[in-house]
């Protein structure tokens, strides 16, 4: 029996369709300018078979991985060493106070002029979009974790490495995906705007780049299914990948809070 | 009596506040010392010192040798239930993160003392307030030391458990020849454990 989100949900987006439908076939607008959705999804099955967007989603979803991938270890590094280390600590806190406001975008031009059109300029808009939610999620985890623990660390004088390895980390690891979670939508939402000024960086190009292209041809339907591309990988990840209960079981970490 | 630990004109402020003032206190060989007071008198504070912890105090502190000698961890502690046991760590887990050259069989002889065998791969969430302080003091038995400091460890739990367990701290105590300092609130069980308690007084001037 389906539950009733589902039903509400299903019944909302009919709706849309219908007037999105009503208003191809019937607005002023041209087809040109307003495809109908049999047109949009013909145009999405015809960009997967020709076009490789499956490869250019893959593409810009790898990047995002390894942004993230980057910046999970340098927030856990920072925080690990801001537990110990007041002069990291205060210092971390201050770069992030300063840098985290700053959308990745803004940065783009001083980026491309200090290091071109290239893949690290990319890489490091991504990491600098990415990076200090994870470092304040982890800042505040660990944190958690060594005061909640720190007379068991004094007294049973555990070795530094141990601490890391079987309290630090699994302590933390839910956070670590909450803050993956959290890192996943902004760099996600940056690279789309990167990938529309980059074009093309090596050989690759993403999904960013692909509806910049559509608008070059005038091809609306394009621009639709490559949003449409953008959405569902924002969809799966957050919502399939990105859930920390799920990991929380397979971890066995359920009443760690 | 022997003591194995002698404080001396201990003075003890956080900010502007004193905690202790001229406090002397021994900690005498094979005893039962439960210190009681109220909260935000100083217990947890003292055993803190005691155990090393904290270093930010006034006054002198005599430890005996035999205390430290052969052993890596000279005070091994039992906690409050909340920050007993890692819930990620089996029973067995949580005892080798303090001893980890622990060997299975001396490993499992403590579990067994402490009546937790039969539950030795089970986590902190499948194990009741009794069962994870049974842990604790297998974990601070795993140790070796001369001496057990215990900071409220059955403030949780009920009155039956509670009695076990202090009969289970008794005859530990008697069958390994230990000392412990236990810290509570409770003035029951200051009288049923303690073979000497010692007060203290919120404003201790």
């Amino acid at each position: 029996m389906l539950k009733k989100p589902v039903v509400y949900r299903l019944f909302f987006i009919s709706i849309l369709i219908i007037i999105w439908e009503l208003a191809a076939h019937f607005g002023p607008y041209p087809d040109a300018l307003f495809p109908s959705l049999v047109a949009v999804v013909k145009r999405l099955g015809m960009l997967v078979m020709e076009e490789a967007l499956l490869l250019k989603a893959l593409n810009s979803i790898s990047i995002v991985l390894i942004g993230m991938i980057i910046s999970a270890l340098i927030a856990l590094t920072l925080s690990l060493l801001g537990i110990y280390l007041p002069f990291i600590k205060e210092n971390t806190k201050l770069l992030n106070s300063v840098a985290s406001p700053l959308p990745g975008i803004a940065l783009l031009p001083i980026v491309i002029l200090w290091l071109g059109l290239t893949s690290k300029a990319m890489m490091l808009i991504m990491v600098h979009a990415m990076l200090w939610p994870m470092v304040t999620t982890l800042t505040l985890a660990l944190e958690r974790v060594h005061f909640k623990y720190l007379r068991l660390i004094k007294v049973f004088k555990i070795p530094f490495w141990r601490r890391i390895s079987t309290i630090y980390l699994p302590g933390i690891i839910n956070d670590v995906f909450a803050g993956f979670e959290i890192a996943w939508s902004r760099g996600w939402r940056t690279l789309l705007s990167v990938e529309m000024i980059f074009g093309i960086v090596g050989s690759h190009s993403g999904l960013g780049w692909l509806i910049y292209e559509r608008r070059m041809y005038m091809d609306t339907a394009g621009m639709l299914a490559g949003l449409i591309a953008i959405a569902v990988c924002g969809v799966l990840f957050e919502s399939v990948l990105f859930k920390a209960k799920r990991w929380e079981v397979f971890i066995g970490t359920t009443d760690l809070h | 009596m022997e003591p194995l630990i002698s404080i001396k004109n201990l003075k003890k402020r956080f900010g502007k506040e004193q905690v202790f003032e001229n406090l002397n206190l021994e900690v005498f060989k094979e005893e039962i010392l439960v210190i009681m007071g109220a909260s935000g008198s100083g217990k947890s504070t003292l055993l803190n010192i005691i155990a090393e912890l904290d270093s930010d105090y006034e006054g002198e502190i005599w430890r005996a040798k035999e205390l430290s000698e052969g052993v890596t961890i000279p005070y091994p502690m039992v906690f409050q239930e909340s920050e007993s046991l890692l819930p990620w760590m089996n029973v067995m887990e949580n005892i080798r993160l303090v001893a980890p050259q622990i060997k299975d069989d001396r490993l499992m002889s403590l579990l067994k003392e402490v009546e937790m065998a039969d539950d030795h791969h089970k986590y902190p969430k499948e194990l009741s307030g009794g069962m994870k302080q049974r842990v604790g003091i297998a974990r601070a038995l795993a140790c070796r030391s001369k001496i057990l400091l215990m900071d409220e460890p059955f403030a949780s739990l009920d009155g039956m458990l509670r009695a076990k367990l202090q009969d289970l701290i008794r005859t530990i105590k008697v069958r390994d020849a230990l000392t412990v300092v236990f810290v509570t609130h409770d003035q029951a069980e200051a009288e049923r454990l303690g073979d000497r308690i010692i007060q203290l007084n919120t404003k201790m001037k």
